[in-house]
């Protein structure tokens, strides 16, 4: 087994990757950019390097600049997180010329998955079903000419795509030039490729997704689905595992044919393969995931499998520690990726530096975080702040103590997706899993008030802090006043004598 | 002393004792506010209950507080100013410029309006990439675009007034 591993990644991710690290002994290896010297992945790592300027095509996704560190600080293996590097086979293939190991898939599985054509034909001929669509890289004329054959609502998406960057629904032929040109501008600013392919667009689906383990010795694995339908923008907002859509016999059906997708190309390490499931149990593969998955501990919950550590046993040229039968799942899980967007104001990225921060911990509680106290945060990078993970016996225990957790979750200073997660928690479909990935455009409307319950509660401390605020301005020669106790802990006290 | 606080589009009388006592109209409460941060996380004990708010202060009186996954969005005005405020309305219509701000640092990716371009309420005005996700900002309410202030490519400060409508 190697002795040190270099993290080329950032955020929670990297965080999540070097403690598992950290428990199996192994040093590491932390790389940064100018925006991230003090971020809780260079806290957390035993060495950090700094490789660049914050956007990150000048830092983490230095290919050069992150191997010269790998050699440097004679670390042997890499594990690139998700995003970045993460489905780049020429970084795979530097590493594996440079002598290191990748944490991750072989280049030609990673290829072969990342040519969403080839993929679809290879997984196909392996008896996969797929979504009807275009090869990559056509024209706009192309598209023009192709959408009338596949038929609206279609999908626009980036051929070297992922995380729904450059990804456009269009439902009515007239939109489909003016999405074109923003499809394209989108994956052109986060890949740098602006190759789009069309795909029929599979309505009332929901996103259902297999985690896969493969070893090198040729067993291959899956560890049960996660239920990743609460979207927004094709961003996924709450995971959860099992999905209520499953019965035992789809989900033997389903995940036997995600592990023959898996070795039909010849895929090592952990991945996903991502299915749409429609109303009637129909099921098409959308695509595999060649890399470790942002929701990951959803499954890590139900099964008590660290997957992190698998896929450094598995780099490591180790066998699989599970068969399938050992694979058994245990109550239920949900997650919440905690982003700094504004619901409140059509999910506007929000920066600035966390003044206060309170994680939320009990029983059934994990939280995978990059964020501390007094931490700035930026706009170079993905939202993500922290992932809120819960545990119950049953579905409705679960839904319960993520609303307790997210209730006690405080991040002050950012705006945070918490108060829609917290909404959705309480919302009768989702609580019924009456729901589609179509759940937040069309079943959930967010509500700044709800039904108005806290209008007096917050009249009454607007006006009071207002009413301080006024006294305060009037009475300011009086500089003695702000050393003594506030008028309200006087009033308070009083109130309370009565 | 009285303040009127404007919420959900109705109107509270608040009159704030002396003693923490409070009342709205005619329900009377006791309120007892302490701040946990210094700066936006209050514990509030309202008639006994515990309640646990965010506060963020805005301009002119206006405070957003969340409560439980809530947000009411509350403008606070004392006498006096809510008569000069009936005056005003009563003076001019709802006209005037607007600027359209940047509600976050970014960059210009397409200003799909022109000046003189009749927009409505909602309307994307420019889209903006941040994070790297473009973002439609959209016109706060119906009008002409009067000015353009920006070009494609161009980087935008936070607040930075990007197009202005009459």
């Amino acid at each position: 087994m190697f002795k040190k591993v270099l993290v080329a990644n950032r955020g929670e991710i990297a965080v999540r990757i070097l403690r598992a690290c950290h428990e199996r002994g192994l040093a590491t290896v932390a790389v940064y950019s100018e925006a991230d010297r003090t971020a809780l992945h260079v806290r957390s790592a035993d060495e950090a390097y700094y490789i660049g300027p914050a956007p990150s095509r000048e830092s983490y996704l230095r290919i050069d600049k992150i191997i010269d560190v790998a050699k440097k600080t004679k670390a042997t293996a890499i594990h690139p997180g998700y995003g970045f590097l993460a489905e780049n086979a020429g970084f795979a293939r530097a590493c594996a010329e440079a002598g290191l190991v990748f944490i991750g898939p072989p280049p030609e599985a990673m290829v072969a998955m990342g040519d969403k054509v080839i993929a679809r034909q290879t997984v196909k001929a392996a008896g996969v079903p797929v979504v009807p669509g275009t090869e990559e890289g056509i024209s706009d004329e192309q598209a023009l000419g192709a959408a009338n054959k596949i038929g609206f609502p279609l999908l626009i998406k980036a051929a070297a795509g992922g995380g729904g960057k450059g990804m456009r629904v269009v439902r009515d032929p007239d939109e489909l030039p003016r999405s074109l040109g923003a499809a394209r501008r989108e994956a052109m600013g986060a890949f740098g490729d602006d190759r789009i392919y069309l795909e029929k667009l599979v309505e009332n689906a929901r996103h259902i997704e297999f985690q896969i383990l493969a070893d090198s010795q040729g067993n291959t694995i899956h560890l049960g689905e996660r239920e990743c339908s609460i979207q927004r923008r094709h961003q996924k907002l709450i995971e959860e595992a099992p999905s209520v859509a499953l019965n035992e016999e789809l989900r033997l059906k389903m995940g036997e044919l995600a592990v023959k997708a898996a070795q039909a190309v010849g895929y090592v390490n952990a991945g996903t393969i991502e299915f749409l499931l429609d109303q009637n149990n129909n099921f098409y593969f959308l695509e595999m995931n060649t890399r470790l998955q942002v929701e990951h501990p959803v499954t890590e919950m139900v099964t008590g499998i660290d997957i992190v550590k698998e896929q450094l046993r598995i780099a490591a040229g180790r066998k699989l520690r599970y068969t399938q039968e050992d694979v058994k799942i245990n109550g239920h899980a949900i997650e919440c990726r905690i982003t700094s967007e504004d619901p409140f104001n059509n999910f506007l990225p929000s920066s600035g530096r966390v003044t206060a921060l309170t994680d939320p911990t009990g029983p059934g509680v994990r939280v995978e975080s990059g964020v501390y106290e007094g931490m700035e945060v930026s706009l170079y990078y993905d939202p993500l702040l922290a992932k809120l993970l819960v545990w119950g016996e049953t579905r409705a225990e679960a839904i319960l103590r993520m609303r307790r957790a997210l209730n006690e979750y405080r991040i002050i200073g950012v705006h945070t997706s918490i108060p829609i997660q917290f909404q959705i928690m309480n919302s009768p479909s989702f609580i019924g899993g009456q729901f589609d990935t179509t759940f937040l455009e069309k079943r959930f409307t967010p509500s700044s008030i709800g039904d108005g319950q806290y209008m007096h509660l917050a009249a009454v401390v607007a006006a009071m802090l207002f009413h301080e605020r006024r006294q305060h301005a009037t009475t300011r020669i009086m500089t003695t006043a702000s050393q003594g106790p506030s008028p309200w802990k006087i009033a308070g006290r009083r109130g309370a004598m009565r | 002393m009285r303040y009127h606080t404007d919420l959900c589009e109705q109107t509270f009388a608040v009159d704030i004792g002396p003693d923490g006592d409070v009342k709205i109209g005619d329900t009377p409460y006791m309120a007892d506010l302490r701040s946990i941060d210094g700066k936006a996380l209050y514990s509030v004990l309202l008639n006994d209950r515990s309640y646990e708010v965010t506060v963020e202060p805005g301009e002119g009186g206006l405070y957003n507080i969340f409560i439980e996954g809530e947000l009411y969005s509350v403008t606070v005005l004392d006498e006096l100013h809510k008569r000069l405020q009936r005056i005003e309305s009563r003076a001019h219509g709802p006209t005037g410029e607007i600027p359209v701000k940047a509600p976050m640092p970014g960059l210009v990716v397409a200003v799909p309006v022109e000046v003189g371009t009749v927009v409505k309420a909602g309307q994307p005005v420019v889209i903006l990439e941040a994070m790297k996700m473009e973002n439609e900002i959209r016109a706060p309410r119906a009008g002409t675009v009067k000015t353009i202030k920006v070009t494609k490519g161009q980087a935008v400060n936070k607040d930075e007034a990007l197009i202005i409508l009459e």
